[in-house]
């Protein structure tokens, strides 16, 4: 520890504690603008420099380690005439546009030059503006407001193991952007416009639309996975118009899921009536009426024949709501394992981000972890940046297949068999890794990595895994597709498995279901079955905010609430709760799925008790003797093709989120670069798949690191039923031009 | 990453390959590979910062901010001959507007222009470090110093 005194006041730090540290801890404001408490020290802005005693030339006290007895002051005239300096360069050529800029009000610029600033300028000459530059549909760069702090480049460098992004030219004419003007649309732009300092990037969905000091902030969660950051959103006159990150997120930075994804709230399509069907259409015939159709159509079942199909994101409450009302009435069923078969065991041994970070070897299987858990990417890209050894083996992961420092592709078929041959030590060619590459694995195994499954990988697989991990001591976490896996299974939400529960609804066992917040047609992989078991449904209620295709066979639509218009707690991938307060009025008809099965429930003359007392979440661990399923490809062709939903398309609610859905316009395939020149094929040419019967059109993208002879193609789109011509994720193709 | 060596000719292989050796760090010899290629190619576009960024295995992104930080590497076509006129302090005393304006109407194109038949680009820079014999220019590797109009017309004519 040092001992320090600044401005006369005592304090005691860290060794390698800087003067700006020392400070904050000290209490005493020092200006900064390149500093910032999750990036490396930069001494980039100067805007931070103090009279330390015995140094002859002021100091930037962000760069400045302490030295025991060290004495600094922030408050004499040399130190004060060098921030009027900083600043005063700083405006030189700035256009004082604060009335219309977006970051007004809570722009670091405007309140040091408030506080530290000259009054007036001695500028005459005319003002050099650069014009405005939008990169990809999130944000927007101004150059002429940009004070060159470097934060947004040292972001993408330190914690997205590197980008496009960077300074290029010099001094005036510096300017911040991607190469060849690409879009950026990386997962977490977001983060660049909050960690800017100033106006110089901004969101392209806040432009112009409010002003910062109108908003009041209400505590919530972002239910998009797993991590359930907790956000803020800003709110004017009942409306939500921005959210943010705040501290209470298990890590420091959120992906743009969470920050663009209010935006369903808001959306001029949300249905906040509850409706009915009459012959072919919903119609809004009055809360009675559709309360009363309802209990009368479910008095026409038998508990058995009632099934709930349920969302992720769910929340403990409605988890506990849920169970209560199948217990009122002895129902049976519930599922919410949507996205796949079967998918446990889930969990993990670690507690933290932060954990993951310092790792130093991390094996990564499976996937696709950037996808469904977006900051767990980043988090290991950020200790792919502090040097850790980061080895991935998978068929696909957009965002880390890029970033690691040692890959192994594989083909999609392959997957589980790979992972289950090496945690089984026993080599087998069929699984697409050559018996060097076997090895050099196995060798890794050796260190003791941390092991983050994806939630691709199938039961057998996840079971050997943790079996392994406690048996060898090693961290794991094991993901899983649905964000609602803990609150669901502690209160034992679920059956066997989505496919087998829709065969059921196809036989016609399970008569009526409750269907809440999912698009079937769009998270089943088996789109064959999802059509043939709503085509003979006989009674359907479905909950959510939008119309979509499931909806459409739905005899009743109720609409719910999302975000901060209810209130909820959230267990996260290392059983943390979080909580999301309620802080927007009821508009029409909207509640939560509680509230509305508590209306039914009483309708039907049982009181439905919505407290949650207590709640343990429970993890499961199933024994790991399985062999894995083997993966029978349908279709015929000579390319095997993953289908999975892409990341600016896989979220609840898609049909309300229009600035995400911009970064993933139209259905991409992604082709390796061997084939991509075997047949001729470059980035933007379409062409059409063939999947055994209709084909569909698609955007090329050639992907570097794919392995030979397989495609990866995006699903999920409005309008373009891919799936609904499968009965899995993966299958055989053709391409034609 | 495959780096396609036709993208520039044997020679320039060669020299690349000898630069290459020269450090332990190979990211060392960018600077001079850049110079390489961009005198083989008379400027760097993307596509020559691409091969480059393969070279060393660095982000594109990385290698065109070099690029565009130092202004004697040209990130578009240039003329035949590149006329950089200082403008700096001591220059502009001894009346290098004068010279800049002079070459301007002469050759009827504005500072960054070049001209129609691409013979001549003109553009200002900072101090050559000829001060002494100010106001000064450089036309591609060449110091033309102590300008006058009536030398720097001299100058041009020769070059036509
Ligand atoms: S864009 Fe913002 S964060 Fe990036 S260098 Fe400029 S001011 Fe700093
Ligand atoms: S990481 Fe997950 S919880 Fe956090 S903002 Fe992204 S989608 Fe939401
Ligand atoms: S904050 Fe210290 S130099 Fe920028
Ligand atoms: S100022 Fe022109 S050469 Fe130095």
């Amino acid at each position: 520890m040092a001992r320090i005194t600044i401005d006369g006041i005592a304090v005691e730090v860290r060794d390698d504690a800087t003067i700006l540290e020392a400070a904050r801890k000290a209490g005493i404001d020092i200006p900064y603008f390149c500093y910032h408490p999750y990036l490396k020290p930069a001494g980039l802005c100067r805007m931070c420099l103090v009279e330390v005693e015995g140094m002859p030339k002021l100091t930037p006290a962000c760069v400045t380690q302490v030295r025991d007895g060290m004495v600094v002051r922030t408050d004499t005239p040399r130190v004060k005439k060098a921030r009027e300096g900083i600043i005063e360069f700083q405006l030189l050529h700035h256009p004082l546009d604060c009335p219309y800029c977006d970051q007004a009000g809570e722009c670091m610029l405007q309140d040091i030059t408030y506080r530290y600033g000259r009054a007036t300028s001695r500028f005459v000459d005319e003002k050099e503006l650069f014009p405005t530059k939008f990169y990809g549909p999130f944000i927007v760069y101004e150059q002429s407001r940009c004070i060159l702090c470097k934060r947004c480049v040292r972001f993408t460098h330190e914690y997205m193991a590197g980008t496009d992004w960077n300074v290029y030219f010099r001094a005036a004419h510096s300017l911040i952007g991607t190469y060849e003007n690409k879009e950026i649309a990386d997962y977490f732009t977001c983060n660049l416009v909050e960690i800017c300092p100033v106006g110089a990037i901004t969101s392209r969905l806040y432009r112009y639309k409010v002003r910062y000091w109108t908003l009041e902030w209400a505590r919530g969660v972002c239910r998009e996975c797993g991590l359930f950051c907790s956000l803020d959103y800003g709110i004017r006159e009942n409306k939500a118009y921005r959210a943010k990150h705040n501290v209470n997120s298990p890590g420091p930075w959120i992906c743009d899921k969470g920050y663009f994804g209010f935006e369903c709230m808001n959306h001029p399509e949300r249905i906040k009536f509850a409706l009915e069907r009459r012959e072919n259409k919903l119609v809004n015939v009055g809360l009675e009426k559709v309360l009363n159709g309802i209990t009368q159509a479910l008095g026409r079942y038998k508990p058995e024949e009632v099934a709930f199909i349920l969302p992720s994101g769910l929340s403990v409450e409605d988890a506990a709501g849920i169970r209560n009302f199948m217990d009122n009435f002895g129902i049976k069923k519930a599922e919410y394992r949507v996205g796949m078969e079967d998918y446990l065991p889930f969990g993990s041994n670690v507690d933290s981000l932060e954990e993951i970070s310092e790792a130093r070897n991390i094996l990564v299987l499976s996937g696709d972890i950037s996808n469904s858990y977006p900051v767990i990417a980043l988090t290991i890209c950020e200790a792919i940046g502090k040097g850790a050894n980061v080895v991935l083996l998978t068929s696909w992961d957009y965002y880390l297949m890029k970033r690691v420092n040692n890959l192994f592709c594989i083909k999609p078929s392959c997957e589980d068999g790979a992972i289950y041959s090496l945690f089984s030590g026993k080599w087998d060619e069929f699984t697409g890794l050559s018996r060097e590459e076997y090895e050099r694995l196995e060798a890794f195994l050796q260190t003791k990595p941390m092991i983050v499954l994806g939630p691709r990988a199938q039961e057998a697989v996840r079971a050997l895994i943790v079996d392994y991990a406690i048996k060898n001591g090693l961290k794991y976490i094991i993901l899983d597709r649905s964000s609602s896996s803990y609150v669901a299974y502690t209160y034992g939400l679920f059956c066997k498995g989505i496919d087998s529960l829709l065969e059921e609804v196809k036989a016609g066992s399970v008569k009526a279901l409750f269907v809440l917040g999912v698009d079937l047609f769009r998270e089943v992989p088996n789109g064959k079955l999802v059509r043939d078991a709503l085509g003979s449904v006989d009674f359907m209620v479905y909950m959510g905010l939008f119309f979509n295709g499931t909806a459409r066979y739905a005899d009743y639509f109720l609409p719910l609430t999302e975000l901060v218009e209810e209130e909820a707690h959230f267990v996260n991938v290392f059983g943390k709760l979080t909580k999301s307060k309620k802080s927007l009025a009821r508009e029409y008809e909207e509640r939560s799925i509680r509230e509305w099965l508590k209306l039914i429930s009483e309708k039907m003359g049982k009181k439905l008790d919505l407290e949650v007392r207590e709640f343990k979440p429970k993890f499961v661990l199933v024994e790991g003797n399985k062999k894995p399923k083997d993966i029978v490809l349908s279709g015929s062709g000579d390319f095997e093709a993953l289908f999975e939903i892409p990341f600016y398309r896989n979220f609840r609610y898609m049909e309300g989120k229009s600035k995400l859905l911009e970064a993933s316009p139209e259905p991409v395939l992604n082709v390796s670069i061997y084939d991509a020149r075997s047949l001729g094929l470059s980035n933007g040419d379409y062409v059409s798949l063939d999947i055994g019967g209709p084909s569909f059109k698609y955007k090329i993208r050639v992907f570097d690191e794919l392995v030979k002879g397989v495609l990866v193609a995006d699903t999920g789109f409005e309008g373009f039923p891919v799936n609904e011509a499968l009965n899995n994720r993966i299958a055989k193709v053709k391409i034609k031009k | 990453m495959v780096v396609d060596r036709s993208f520039v000719s044997e020679e320039t292989w060669a020299k690349i390959e000898d630069l290459m050796g020269r450090y332990p760090d190979k990211r060392s010899a960018l600077l001079q590979v850049l110079h390489v290629v961009q005198d083989e190619k008379g400027y760097l576009n993307y596509d020559a910062i691409k091969w480059i960024a393969t070279l060393f295995r660095l982000p594109p992104a990385e290698v065109y901010s070099v690029a565009s930080f130092y202004t004697m590497y040209n990130l578009k076509p240039v003329g035949k001959y590149l006329i950089q006129v200082c403008t700096n302090i001591s220059c502009s005393i001894t009346g290098a507007d004068e010279i800049v304006r002079f070459i301007e109407k002469k050759l009827g194109i504005k500072v960054g222009e070049t001209t129609p038949d691409g013979k001549f680009t003109l553009i200002t820079v900072e101090c050559l470090g000829s001060c002494g014999k100010a106001p000064a220019m450089m036309i591609n590797k060449d110091y033309y110093e102590e300008l006058t109009p009536e030398k720097v017309e001299r100058i041009l004519e020769s070059l036509k």
